[in-house]
């Protein structure tokens, strides 16, 4: 992958599971009648025999999954997220409550999904996983953290979720480079470490997925305003790593927590109440949060970029949503 | 512990009968009908040497599999494996029970590469919610057979649990991808929790259903021990397509008040019906004997 190529997470994924594959004989892609979409084109050809097409049957798929599980085999169960954890939640469920080692794929996960419309647009997938359980979630921001999360998956022993997107992106490090106050080690990459890209004392954005871009957008907007942000990507949701992340609220008394899913469930409910949790304990000051996600409403068809606009998600919605919340520090630090 | 007679079976079957109602009466709740249905079936496959199997090697690579897909019939499997020595009997108090591995579902729990010690041993799978075994069996037998293994896999599966689209989708899978060494094993025994079956959601004709969807079909009196053993060694032996097996069997059978009464699906006894129960399948037993 050229640095400065346009590829979305679903790219990387797939050249990482063809990495995977050619050290380990037991790598195993599923598919749903969805190999294209999921860029499985190169891993078929390579490891016909590693390969099962499940046909349109996501339940089955996740019980075919299950049985290979049991024989040590190491599949990937791939379909849209829309079906896959949506359609086969129960399946999926019965997977994780035997802690089995297999990993759920849910490609063309959130908004950004676009055109299709809102039928295919998941934004209820992260809320599912993340009720589950011994699952992992995983939600990469551009194609080179989809693969390397990839790798570290096929290693990982245990269930876990890899959530993908169909839009194409630019390398995260690489449209970094325009902030000022980006950190030397941004580029790090581990499943149990928050990514901190930027340093900054006036508000914390956390963030995950391929929304990170608009994110690191609005960033750029307000180094304009002379607003600096502490940008924390999260590569891991479950495990979190809320360390990272308290440390930095410590310092700026301002969140913004950005997810392409709905508000007020997922990842963004599970982040809320591990921070309400932490208030009282020794060093915890007080916290002012602002949210950016899907209220309460369906995607509908359109580019990403509109449906972003459209739905509060993109850099102008984050910009705006920190100037609210850098109005409500004021007046929490004045009184 | 191999046992092979019919009227050994018959014999060994009656206790494990009562060993079901005892941990169904004990519990104050479970599914009896199902249990004392498929008890005959079940107890056939791992006495016989049908099913390849090791008490002492619960996980040996060269077993048979057994996997109960509608798992609210475990009390039937949970009296066969202490039967059978995976566990000590007495353990069977335990079922349903706080901290049991005898849960009211089967479950199969992974800790790491390794089996978690809260899995009761020779459980294959977690299973209750239903349709889904049948998945589980067929990824099972397409990982076996990719790898040129010999070991054949039975799945136990509900009449009612054929309503449940995923149980086709198995089905479909298997057969698309001629799995020689499945056998899905079908306990029709025309009920459900709410009632006959053909009332509730009707299966319409079954049979011709299986062999539409590319399934070689058996056919077995459930409480028949030479036809069981028959039917299911034919099953095993064919190589040429996924096995279905339609076991026909009487609900509750061996106890004459649960008999083909659908109340008793998921009931537990009171202790007049278990003394009474209980007294029943021992004068069976004895008259069964002489």
């Amino acid at each position: 992958m050229s640095e400065n190529q346009l590829l979305a997470t679903r790219d990387g994924f797939a050249a990482g599971l063809v990495k995977a594959a050619q050290v380990n004989p037991n790598i195993m892609a599923l598919s749903a009648d969805l190999s294209d979409s999921l860029k499985l084109a190169d891993f078929k050809k390579q490891f016909p025999s590693q390969y099962v097409e499940c046909g349109v049957a996501e339940q089955n798929m996740i019980g075919v999954a299950a049985g290979l599980s049991l024989l040590g085999k190491i599949p990937f169960a791939t379909s849209f997220a829309s079906f896959n954890p949506a359609r086969n939640f129960d399946q999926i469920r019965n997977i994780a409550y035997s802690n089995l080692n297999l990993k759920i794929v849910g490609g063309h996960a959130g908004l950004v999904t676009g055109e299709d419309g809102a039928i295919h647009q998941a934004l209820e997938d992260l809320s599912l996983m993340i009720s589950l359980p011994n699952m992992r979630l995983v939600s990469p921001a551009d194609a080179k953290q989809a693969k390397l999360a990839t790798l570290a998956l096929a290693k990982d022993l245990g269930p876990s979720y890899l959530r993908l997107s169909r839009l194409a992106v630019a390398d995260l490090e690489l449209s970094l480079k325009n902030l000022i106050n980006k950190r030397e080690d941004s580029n790090k990459f581990s499943l149990d470490k928050a990514q901190v890209l930027t340093s900054g004392k006036d508000l914390t954005i956390v963030v995950s997925g391929t929304i990170a871009h608009q994110a690191v957008q609005a960033c750029f907007e307000l180094q304009q305003l002379g607003i600096r942000a502490e940008l924390i990507n999260l590569i891991s949701l479950k495990p979190l790593d809320l360390e990272s992340i308290l440390l930095s609220c410590q310092k700026t008394q301002a969140l913004l927590i950005i997810s392409e899913e709905q508000l007020g469930s997922g990842f963004n409910a599970y982040l809320a109440q591990q921070l309400l949790n932490n208030l009282g304990e020794k060093n915890s000051k007080p916290l002012l949060t602002e949210f950016v996600a899907v209220n309460n409403t369906f995607g509908e068809s359109g580019t990403a970029q509109q449906l972003l606009s459209k739905y509060h998600l993109d850099s102008q919605a984050i910009l705006n949503k920190t100037l609210l919340l850098l109005k409500k520090k004021r007046k929490l630090l004045s009184i | 512990m191999k046992i092979t007679k019919p009227a050994q079976l018959r014999n060994t079957a009656f206790k494990l009968r009562q060993d079901i109602l005892s941990m169904i009466y004990q519990a104050q709740s479970g599914h009896p009908a199902g249990s004392l249905g498929m008890i005959d079936l079940i107890l056939c496959l791992y006495a016989t040497g049908i099913l390849r199997h090791d008490p002492q090697r619960p996980t040996w690579e060269k077993r048979d599999y057994f996997l109960l897909s509608n798992g609210h019939i475990c009390p039937a499997l949970y009296a066969v494996l202490a039967q059978q020595k995976y566990f000590a009997r007495e353990e069977l108090a335990s079922f349903r029970l706080i901290n049991s591995r005898l849960q009211g579902h089967p479950h199969l729990l992974m800790a790491g590469e390794n089996i978690d010690p809260k899995t009761l041993p020779g459980i294959e799978i977690t299973a209750g919610s239903l349709g889904q075994g049948g998945s589980q069996a067929a990824g099972l037998a397409y990982g076996l057979q990719l790898a040129e293994r010999k070991n054949h896999v039975f799945c136990l599966l509900s009449d009612g649990e054929q309503q449940e689209g995923q149980s086709w989708e198995a089905y479909m899978f298997a057969a698309h991808y001629q799995l020689r060494n499945l056998t899905f094993i079908i306990d029709y025994n025309q009920i459900q929790i709410s009632g006959k079956t053909r009332e509730i959601l009707s299966l319409g004709d079954l049979k011709l259903k299986l062999i539409a969807f590319g399934l070689h079909v058996l056919e077995v009196d459930a409480h028949d021990f030479e036809d069981l053993q028959d039917k299911l060694t034919q099953a095993k032996n064919n190589k040429k397509q996924p096995v279905a097996l339609i076991a026909h069997s009487i609900p509750g059978k061996g106890v004459s008040f649960m008999e083909d009464d659908y109340r008793w699906h998921g009931k537990a006894p009171n202790k007049r019906e278990f003394e009474s129960a209980m007294h029943e399948l021992r004068i069976k037993r004895q008259n069964d004997h002489e």
